[in-house]
């Protein structure tokens, strides 16, 4: 297929923005209290500047960079991106945790995030976000998120494998208890639970992890993914190793029509119990 | 569509327990070890590989591990993914540079071993590596040709002190003012794909701590680095940027070329390197 990766001569495929689309200070102030989402904010190319700046070439994908604002609070936060600031959700919330640690220094070390989604843009798009946090405001502080989007053209999930896809949140609707898989002994894979159920066909699922304490996590974890209890094969490993940071998307290639529950489970490398966040989403 | 075929033809399997497995350093720093088993015999071919490396150990000490991912027999391993780097910084617990995480097209038929070794910078260290296979029938993501084995060649990485290429920010003090290009490497073949790959450099979170400090690295050809190829957002990233392979054409003997900055533009540094096939 090589008509799907014109070459410029001697250069590179891929082409990125030189700035990022980005929102340094997303927050959720005008929200009405936990898991609320508060009122989208336009994004810029520019942040700060007042731009209300549209992509300037089509995107078939974007990579999504999340870290957490300068308050240094221990929060979860579920993310939007539209491209209108309403009806048109592009990925819906999108899970983020940022933990500040428990002793110093690492309070106020909001860990960033770097994650692949294969949204195909047009250019002349404008991108909106908006959040929801653990915590309820206007009683705690806003505790902002900084989110920048880096638009690829033409990337390893650019294509064949997944190009131009709507995703498909297939669960977790809450920041302040997202789905939990839990393993009770090591290397021993805990029980199946329900991720969500597909409301359409989807061709490939990403999920997103995260520590839902606020001490380190040591060791490493594999999730797998199932349908009725059956493992479909795919598993994700992925070390902790005295970290408490978020995990950034790991897509899987599952074709599952709509109507489908998906199922995940968790096994630890860890003796007692451990458990792990999740969110999943489907590409269709 | 291009899409069911692939899915329908996806198959998987994986490696070792929920901890992966143990692979050791020689006794002397800088220096490979022995090979260790991952997959004793893959059950079908691969067409990709899902390889994470992991520096398992806790506590408060520096450390780099540069490892391959081999095929073949014991003693006769032919590398397919040379020096893989992982980043174990001082720090004490909470820091996130210990894994290397990367989904790599690498064609690997059915009844192979896999094997991997590694070096580091303290003899005789111990890192864990896990890898799992998908066979995507054949088709790529790009539509590309799968790789042949012995394809993967790594640019910017020094086996010598196991470590990237040191590629520093501006100093000026304005925020996110371009460092200057720095040659990673030249290419010795013609490439179809890169993979590049971003380490965090400080070494002792105390006294260096990098919060709220956004970083960008950019990678490109020739020694204006024109045009760009990718640029990378690192907030506060003490781990490594990795794990994306990116269609590309490249020629042979073109010099690639990284270049970074940051929000502070203090002069700090970033370990760039990448691997191309």
């Amino acid at each position: 297929m090589p008509d799907l990766w014109p070459t410029f001569g001697n250069v590179f495929d891929t082409l990125c923005l030189s700035n990022p689309m980005q929102w340094t200070a997303l927050n959720n102030n005008d929200a009405v209290g936990t898991n609320s989402k508060g009122a989208w904010q336009v994004g810029e190319f520019q942040a700060g500047v007042g731009n209300n700046d549209p992509t300037t070439y089509p995107w078939d994908g974007f990579y999504m960079s999340i870290a957490g604002g300068t308050d240094a609070q221990s929060s979860r936060y579920l993310i939007d991106i539209s491209t209108s600031g309403a009806t048109d959700v592009a990925i819906a919330n999108i899970l983020y945790s940022m933990y500040t640690g428990n002793g110093s220094p690492n309070i106020g070390t909001p860990f960033a995030q770097v994650g692949y989604w294969p949204v195909h843009v047009p250019a002349g798009t404008l991108f909106y976000a908006r959040i929801a946090t653990s915590f309820a405001p206007p009683s705690d502080t806003f505790h902002p998120v900084q989110v920048r989007l880096f638009g690829v053209r033409g990337s390893q999930h650019g294509d064949s494998w997944m190009r131009s896809g709507r995703i498909q949140q297939l669960g977790n609707t809450s920041a302040s208890a997202p789905i939990t898989l839990t393993a009770t002994s090591a290397n021993t894979a805990g029980s199946w639970v329900t991720l969500g159920t597909t409301s359409d066909g989807i061709r490939a699922v990403c999920v997103r992890a995260c520590n839902l304490t606020s001490t380190a996590m040591t060791g490493a974890r594999v999730i797998e993914l199932g349908v009725s209890s059956t493992s479909l094969g795919y598993k994700w490993f992925f070390p902790y190793a005295d970290t408490m940071h978020a995990l950034a998307n790991r897509w899987f290639p599952v074709n599952l029509p709509a109507g489908v529950s998906l199922q995940g489970r968790v096994t630890s490398s860890t003796s007692g119990t451990t458990s792990v966040g999740l969110s999943a989403f489907g590409v269709r | 569509m291009l899409l069911s075929p692939i899915q329908a033809q996806a198959l998987f399997e994986s490696s070792g327990t929920a901890s992966g497995v143990s692979v050791a350093a020689a006794g002397t720093a800088n220096t490979k070890g022995s090979w260790t088993t991952i997959v004793a015999s893959t059950a079908f071919d691969y067409d990709l590989v899902n390889v994470v490396g992991w520096a398992a150990n806790s506590g408060n000490v520096a450390n780099q591990y540069a490892f391959d991912i081999g095929v073949g027999a014991a003693a006769s391993e032919v590398v397919v993914i040379p020096n893989l780097m992982v980043y174990e910084l001082a720090g004490g617990p909470y820091i996130g540079a210990k894994s290397f995480d990367a989904q790599v097209p690498v064609s690997i038929p059915a009844g192979s071993r896999i094997a991997a070794r590694c070096q580091s910078t303290t003899a005789s260290k111990a890192m864990r590596v896990w890898v799992d296979g998908l066979r995507m029938g054949g088709v790529l993501p790009g539509g590309l040709t799968p790789l042949q084995s012995q394809e993967w060649i790594t640019y910017g990485v020094s086996t010598v002190s196991t470590a990237g290429t040191y590629v520093a920010c501006s100093a000026s003090g304005t925020p996110f003012t371009w460092g200057s290009w720095t040659q990673i490497g030249t290419t010795t073949k013609a490439h179809q794909y890169i993979m590049p790959v971003v380490n965090a450099y400080w070494t002792d979170y105390y006294t260096y701590p990098r919060a709220f400090v956004m970083y960008h690295v950019q990678f490109g050809l020739g020694a204006s680095g024109n045009p760009t190829l990718l640029e990378v957002g690192a907030e506060n990233v003490l781990g490594s940027i990795s794990g994306t392979v990116y269609p590309t054409r490249i020629n042979s003997g073109v010099g690639i070329y990284a270049r970074s900055n940051n929000s502070v533009s203090d002069g700090s540094a970033m370990y760039v390197h990448c691997h191309c096939a």
